[in-house]
């Protein structure tokens, strides 16, 4: 039974409602798309670093990372390890971000049309968009088990509260914009980090270290530590997740847009080199949390009858039912406001991001531009409120019979495989062309492979029974994304070069 | 080799929760002065009038 009480329900309130009043205080200074999108571009480095780990610290990837330690123990500590090493390359380098950010982008897309054309925009724009929002398919599912878990609602009840928690996040979004994001940003980002910080050492002092590495030996043996050895990863997994640690920092959007809201291009590379810890934070101690949950119910397996191995998903519910158990009344409060925070701190900058990317880079092009920044400003609140929607149904109200990472990975893979042939090649190969990238995108969409359901249904079509890996569809699609890239700009190289707007443009991509 | 990669990941996590310790710290209060500095300047442009079509 959860310990979650009277006083922990007056804490979550509290902190919702204060989210609240800063949405509506902030509309104030919301003029113009700009000021709504990205800011007015003005975030200095530590709110950009409070904002940046604020969104990535998001309840879903807490889940996930968590359920990882459930099943693969300290071996999944790679994935954490990975994405930080990861950042803080990027941000020493200042690998696609910098010149991104000196070209005075808001959005990929937008870097699509100066170096490719308005064609590849709109495309680019549509698939990103469509891939960020059904990646955001299953948050709300999984911060109702969450919920759940940490406080012991059930059957529809949680429904209407996650139902209202997402009425919240689309309320303060909309009034207020990247304003409102990164002042509750700022806000969760204090709750949530200090929150984490005392849950590990809460839960290394009541299981002890030494019985952790004991209890994760004697369930998962070698491959609990070593992720090369582990039935659960291996070496093509290890590789997949630096991939992914590139992606999720320097080609995902919404990492993107910290970088394009920066006030210069020194303030974007000191936001990713400190970051770094944030991005292998993220995922060590949800990690670990998990671990610790697994330790803990191989003494007490009275409360976790769902079993050990994690199947079915039941992993998830490991890690908030854990903390239920494990933590007092007050702290128990303030860790799910924390993790309320993590989960609505990613869904305003989702919500933001991809009703942006829908307004500026495809409804707008494809209208010849001539939107005025007022009607931009009311369609991406209309888009909020309707990808707002569209989520309710998908994530809460529809049952989804699949894995959650492998949806994740997937999903966003659908976008990002592609992205990155187009980046790369676009910032840093003169002779990367417009056909190049036509194909590179449209080879990233065969990503959706990697889902089970398509998978069954192409089977089913050619009469043949394969079993593929999320990780090796992944890799097979970006390798395939590239190579394309380049055989199109070679076979077929544009007859102009790239009309960047402006100078500074000019010089990023050429050089 | 279980030992040596215990106290590898011991040593991660260790590490880890005390930079991010430390940075939380300095974010939280760096980041309350930037908070002041933005809105000081989004008054700014308040007063002066927007750059882009009004709302």
């Amino acid at each position: 039974m959860s310990q979650f009480a009277t006083l922990d329900w007056a804490i979550v309130i509290l902190y919702l409602l204060g989210s609240a009043a800063i949405g509506i205080w902030s509309r104030r200074y919301v003029k113009n798309m700009s000021d709504f999108v990205v800011a007015g571009r003005s975030l200095k480095s530590h709110l950009g670093i409070a904002t940046m780990i604020g969104t990535e610290l998001g309840l879903v990837t807490v889940m996930f990372a968590a359920q990882k330690g459930f099943t693969g123990g300290f071996a999944a500590f790679h994935i954490a390890l990975s994405a930080g090493v990861v950042c803080l390359v990027v941000g020493w380098s200042g690998f696609i971000v910098v010149p991104l950010r000196r070209m005075g982008v808001m959005t990929i897309p937008e870097f699509y049309e100066r170096r490719f054309g308005r064609g590849v925009r709109i495309l680019g724009g549509l698939i990103l968009a469509l891939s960020g929002i059904l990646n955001m398919g299953m948050f709300l599912k999984a911060g109702s088990i969450f919920v759940v878990e940490v406080t012991g609602l059930e059957g529809t009840t949680i429904k209407w509260v996650m139902t209202a928690l997402l009425g919240l996040v689309l309320f303060y979004t909309i009034l207020g914009g990247m304003f409102s994001i990164v002042l509750t940003d700022y806000v969760q980002f204090v709750v949530l980090s200090f929150g984490l910080i005392v849950t590990t050492l809460f839960a290394i002092q009541e299981l002890g270290w030494q019985n952790i590495v004991n209890g994760v030996e004697k369930l998962k043996g070698a491959g609990g530590f070593d992720p090369i050895a582990s039935e659960a990863f291996g070496l093509d997994y290890v590789v997949w997740m630096i991939f992914l640690g590139l992606v999720s920092c320097a080609i995902w959007q919404t990492a993107v847009m910290r970088a394009c809201s920066a006030r210069s291009v020194e303030d974007v590379k000191r936001i990713y080199a400190w970051s770094s810890i944030g991005f292998l934070v993220r995922f060590l101690v949800p990690n670990f949390l998990g671990l610790c949950a697994l330790v803990y119910f191989a003494d007490h397996a009275e409360l976790f009858p769902e079993g050990l191995e994690g199947e079915g998903g039941s992993g998830l519910q490991a890690m908030p039912r854990f903390l239920g158990h494990l933590l007092p009344s007050g702290l128990l409060g303030l860790v799910a406001a924390g993790m309320l925070a993590a989960f609505m701190s990613t869904h305003d900058s989702y919500l933001l991001c991809w009703s942006s990317v829908l307004t500026q880079d495809v409804i707008a092009p494809l209208g010849g531009d001539r939107m005025s920044n007022r009607s931009r400003l009311n369609l991406t609140r209309l888009l909020i409120f309707a990808i707002g929607i569209f989520l309710l149904i998908w994530s809460l109200w529809y049952e989804l019979r699949q894995d959650l990472w492998d949806y994740m990975a997937i999903t966003g893979a659908i976008y990002f495989t592609g992205a990155f042939a187009l980046l790369v090649a676009g910032l840093y190969w003169k002779k990367a062309s417009r056909v190049g990238a036509y194909l590179a995108l449209v080879v990233g969409l065969s990503a959706v492979l990697g889902l089970k359901p398509i998978q069954e249904t192409v089977q089913k079509i050619l009469g043949v029974g394969l079993e593929w890996d999320g990780e090796i569809i992944g890799i097979s699609t970006v390798a395939a994304s590239s190579l394309v890239m380049v055989l199109g700009s070679l076979a077929f190289p544009d007859r102009r070069g790239p009309e960047p707007c402006d100078e500074t443009a000019k010089r990023e991509v050429t050089t | 080799m279980i030992e040596s990669w215990a106290t590898f990941w011991g040593w991660t996590l260790g590490a880890s929760l005390v930079i991010f310790a430390v940075i939380s710290v300095v974010v939280t209060i760096g980041g309350f002065r930037d908070i002041r500095a933005l809105l000081a300047k989004a008054s700014d442009n308040e007063e002066n009038g927007p750059e882009g079509d009004e709302e």
